[in-house]
Order: C-alpha cells, then sequence, then structure tokens
C-alpha cells in the first residue's frame, strides 16, 4: 500500500515529529506540510481526486480556522475528491466530548491524543483497507 | 459624599413640590414634575435619579399605578409614596403592586423625608454594588473559561510538542538529526516563556496598582530602542522614533511601556516577507496634558473581518505561530486602567497605525 501525506498544524515541531514518524512507516511516496487549515483546504480543494489515498494529518485547536472548522469545510467537498482523502484527528484537548465530537465526520478515520506515539499513528493508518491505495 | 443624590417628585400639587424643593435644594438635586409624562421624561434623560418621591392621589393615575407602571422601565431608581390616606388596603397595595421602599405620610416632616432618602441611598448603593460585581463576576468567570481552553493550546501544546521532540530525539543515532529537533525544541520553550511572562501581565493589569511618576518619554523610547533595534536591523526593517515633549507627563511607567512594547511587538512581527522597504514608526506626542502614541507599519494589516475581535483575549487573526491572543488584550485593559483610548487604521497588504491617547494623571 502506497499514500500520500498532508500535515496540518501550526506549530513546526509538531510538523517535523509527523513527518518523521511518515518517514518510518515507509508507506509515503510524498508529503506536504500547511502551517494553517485554510491553505490545506485551499491545496485540497485544487486536487482532482485521482492518484493514491491521501492521509491527511490534521491538528485541532489551531488559529484563525481551526480543525472543526476545516473539517466542515473538508465535508462539503465534492464526493470524489472526498474518498481520496482519510483524515485523522490530532489533539492535544483532554476534552472528551470534543474527542468524541470531531470524530463523528465520516471523513475522520481516528483521534490520536498529543504527544502520540509512532506505534498508535501506525495502527489508525492500518485500518485504512489495502486495496485503497492502488 | 462628593455627588449630591438625585430626586425625583411627582406631585399634582403646585404648592407641594415647591415647599419640597424648597425645603431639599441645598442637600440634594431636586427634579419636580406636576404628571406622569414629565417624570418620565426626567427619567429617561436622567438615568441616576436614585429616588422618586410620588403623591397617591393624582387625578389621571395613582402614585401605586404610576411606580407600577415604571418599575419594568426603570428598576433602579428607590420609590417612595407619599399620602395622606393611610388605609390598609392602599398600603398592602403600594408594597405588592408599587413594590415600595417606604410610606411617608403627608403633611410630612423634613426629617421623614431626609431619613427616607438617606435610607433609600443606603439601599440603592448596595443593590448597584451588587449589579456591578455580579458584572464583574461574569467577567471572571467568562475569562476563566478562556484560560482554560487556552492552557491546553498555549502550554499544553508547546510542552506535548516538546516531549515529542525527546521522544524521537532519544531513539535518533544522527547526531546532525538531534540537533535539528533541539533548535526546534528551544523555540518550543521560548514561546511558552513568553506566552507565560504576557500572563504575568495579564494578571499584574488586573489586579496590580498604578504607580504615578514623571513620565520623561524621551528616556522611555531609549529602552524600547533599545529591546527593538536588533530585530529591526537583523530583518531589514527600517525604524523610526520621534518624540515629542515640552511638558511633564504624569503616568504609570510600566503600563506605559507595556502599551508601546506590545503594539511594537506586533508591527515587527506582522510584516511581509516579500516588501523591500519595511518600517515600523513609533511617535509620541505630548500635548496640553495628554500624550498621544502613534505605532505604525507598512507590514501584513489585518483583516477587516476581524478587526472588532482583536482586542479580545486570546483572539488571533494571523495563523502565525508567535501570536498569543494576550498582547492586545492587556493593551486594552492597561488604558481602561489610564482612561485611555486605542484607534485602529488597518488595510490588508498596506499596514497598521494603532493611535494610543492617554491622559495626565
Amino acid at each position: 500500500m502506497k499514500l500520500s501525506f498532508i500535515i496540518i498544524d501550526d506549530r513546526e515541531l509538531d510538523c517535523y515529529i509527523a513527518e518523521k514518524f511518515i518517514q518510518k512507516t515507509e508507506l509515503s511516496i510524498g508529503n506536504k506540510i500547511f502551517y494553517d487549515a485554510f491553505s490545506g483546504l485551499n491545496f485540497i480543494k485544487q486536487t482532482t481526486g485521482k492518484g493514491p489515498v491521501t492521509v491527511i494529518l490534521l491538528d485541532i485547536m489551531m488559529p484563525v480556522m481551526d480543525g472543526y472548522q476545516f473539517v466542515e469545510e473538508f465535508e462539503k467537498l465534492s464526493e470524489e475528491i472526498k474518498n481520496n482523502y482519510r483524515i485523522i484527528a490530532i489533539t492535544t484537548s483532554l476534552n472528551k466530548n470534543e474527542l468524541i465530537e470531531i470524530s463523528t465526520y465520516q471523513s475522520v478515520i481516528g483521534v490520536l491524543k498529543k504527544p502520540y506515539t509512532f506505534d498508535a499513528l501506525l495502527n489508525v493508518i492500518q485500518t485504512i483497507p489495502e486495496d485503497l491505495g492502488q | 459624599m462628593s455627588e449630591k443624590i438625585k430626586i425625583l417628585y411627582l406631585d399634582d400639587e403646585l404648592n407641594n413640590l415647591i415647599g419640597f424643593k424648597a425645603s431639599l435644594r441645598l442637600d440634594y438635586i431636586i427634579y419636580t414634575a406636576q404628571n406622569s409624562t414629565e417624570a418620565l421624561a426626567y427619567l429617561d434623560k436622567n438615568p441616576d435619579i436614585r429616588v422618586i418621591f410620588c403623591d397617591q392621589r393624582m387625578p389621571e393615575k395613582t402614585g401605586v399605578e404610576f411606580f407600577e407602571e415604571i418599575r419594568s422601565i426603570h428598576p433602579h431608581p428607590i420609590r417612595i409614596l407619599l399620602t395622606a390616606y393611610t388605609d390598609i388596603e392602599s398600603v398592602i397595595d403600594a408594597i405588592n403592586r408599587g413594590n415600595i421602599f417606604r410610606y411617608v405620610k403627608k403633611p410630612w416632616l423634613e426629617e421623614d423625608i431626609i431619613s427616607a432618602i438617606e435610607e433609600s441611598n443606603k439601599f440603592y448603593l448596595a443593590n448597584s454594588m451588587l449589579s456591578i460585581k455580579n458584572e464583574e463576576l461574569r467577567k471572571a468567570y467568562t475569562e476563566l473559561d478562556k484560560f482554560a481552553y487556552s492552557v491546553s493550546h498555549d502550554i499544553r501544546g508547546p510542552l506535548v510538542g516538546i516531549s515529542g521532540g525527546i521522544d524521537l530525539a532519544l531513539h535518533s543515532h544522527d547526531i546532525g538529526e538531534i540537533k535539528e529537533i533541539l533548535g526546534m525544541m528551544e523555540k518550543s520553550v521560548s514561546k511558552l516563556d513568553t506566552f507565560i511572562l504576557s500572563m504575568h501581565d495579564y494578571y499584574s493589569l488586573e489586579r496590580g496598582e498604578l504607580k504615578i511618576t514623571a513620565i520623561n518619554f524621551h528616556e522611555v523610547v531609549k529602552e524600547t530602542e533599545a529591546i527593538f533595534a536588533i530585530y529591526a536591523k537583523s530583518s531589514k526593517i527600517d525604524f523610526t522614533i520621534n518624540v515629542n515633549q515640552n511638558e511633564a507627563f504624569w503616568n504609570d511607567v510600566v503600563s506605559i511601556n507595556l502599551i508601546i512594547n506590545n503594539l511594537l511587538t506586533n508591527a515587527f512581527k506582522y510584516q511581509r516577507k516579500d516588501v523591500s522597504n519595511k518600517k515600523v514608526t513609533l511617535d509620541v506626542n505630548v500635548f496640553r496634558g495628554s500624550a498621544t502614541i502613534l505605532v505604525g507599519d507598512n507590514g501584513a494589516g489585518i483583516d477587516k473581518k476581524y478587526i472588532d475581535e482583536i482586542f479580545n483575549l486570546f483572539f488571533r487573526a494571523s495563523v502565525q505561530e508567535s501570536g498569543s491572543g494576550l498582547g492586545l488584550f492587556n493593551v486594552k485593559s492597561a488604558l481602561l486602567k489610564l482612561n485611555g483610548t486605542i484607534d485602529v487604521n488597518s488595510v490588508l497588504d498596506e499596514g497598521t497605525t494603532f493611535t494610543v491617547v492617554i491622559p495626565h494623571k
């Protein structure tokens, strides 16, 4: 299985860690980093929905546009584009309601609490069916 | 009591009004009205009227009816009924419907009126103090909520990043990579430190006392210049300072420094990357007892839709990581304490100018 990755997080260090973990999975054929949700969303809007499945590592708490707003906007995109993405929500929040709320979106396949381990990330990625990213 | 208490007296008999005013006008500010329309006009114009005296027997409506009517529109003034008829029914009515504080018998004695006014005033003050305290409590709770929320992002955020970085570095054998992680961890640490420092500012503004001294702005900006000069040079930003002060100015220097430093930090921080003639200006003018401070830049500007929110606690209009959402909030809190004002003029991609006016203390 080959996957593409998008990291959306306003913190440089967190992006760096995510990137290292992604490298370690040896599944990635390329990753992009966006330091704000808006740029990330704009990039996704312009994609065609073809190519390998892309996993989005999405930080929930960001200024201006947070992860919730991002997911809301993402859900409005065409089925074709949406089918090509899987979102993993990443949060520092200790609030259980928030964790539950974000996981109710169809496009969100998992929620990780910072700091998360490589194994935790890998576990979520492995829930993506093998035959998808062909 | 430095200010005279404002009192309204409504009675259809002119002689009563004249007598009332004549004997009390030296100690209180008295408004008299011969009908309820007139009385209402006084209440609308003077929301700080504290006590209302009203005669019970009037041709258009009774005193109880008048009180019943104004209770919902003007709930704060204390209501006192004046009457010559003291049958139990009308007393019950006055209390239940008019919700009166006192009942004074006609013809009244001056001592009775004065004691009624003083008691009413105490009651009024206690009530308004309570509502001020309630308002303060409400504000404190809202801020506490915001704090709790921000703790997870602004304090816990960098911390979990750092612990993630430590974990990564521990498992790495590449010294170059480890150094790279350490560099980023250092940034997170200083970000956390900045946040805690501005929380300290927040706390001292909320609870601290002002220390008024003579302020020489030429001295103040010397320190400021020293703080920002290195940054200005390394980021190639032209930083000009102008001070015009020919008179003494008394105020709290800590608050003034906080205001200037926060505004300048923003001016330097929110620059446009691709512009060659970056500039930041600081102008201080002291004239006729007030100081006008202008902080201008030709940087990123603020989006119109966020302009009303920029002074709110933990609001951030930019996606830049370095904002804490405390800076402008602290500026506003400081100005509130100094009775100052702040105006912002900003155009996206052209620049921002903040104008602060602080009166002499």
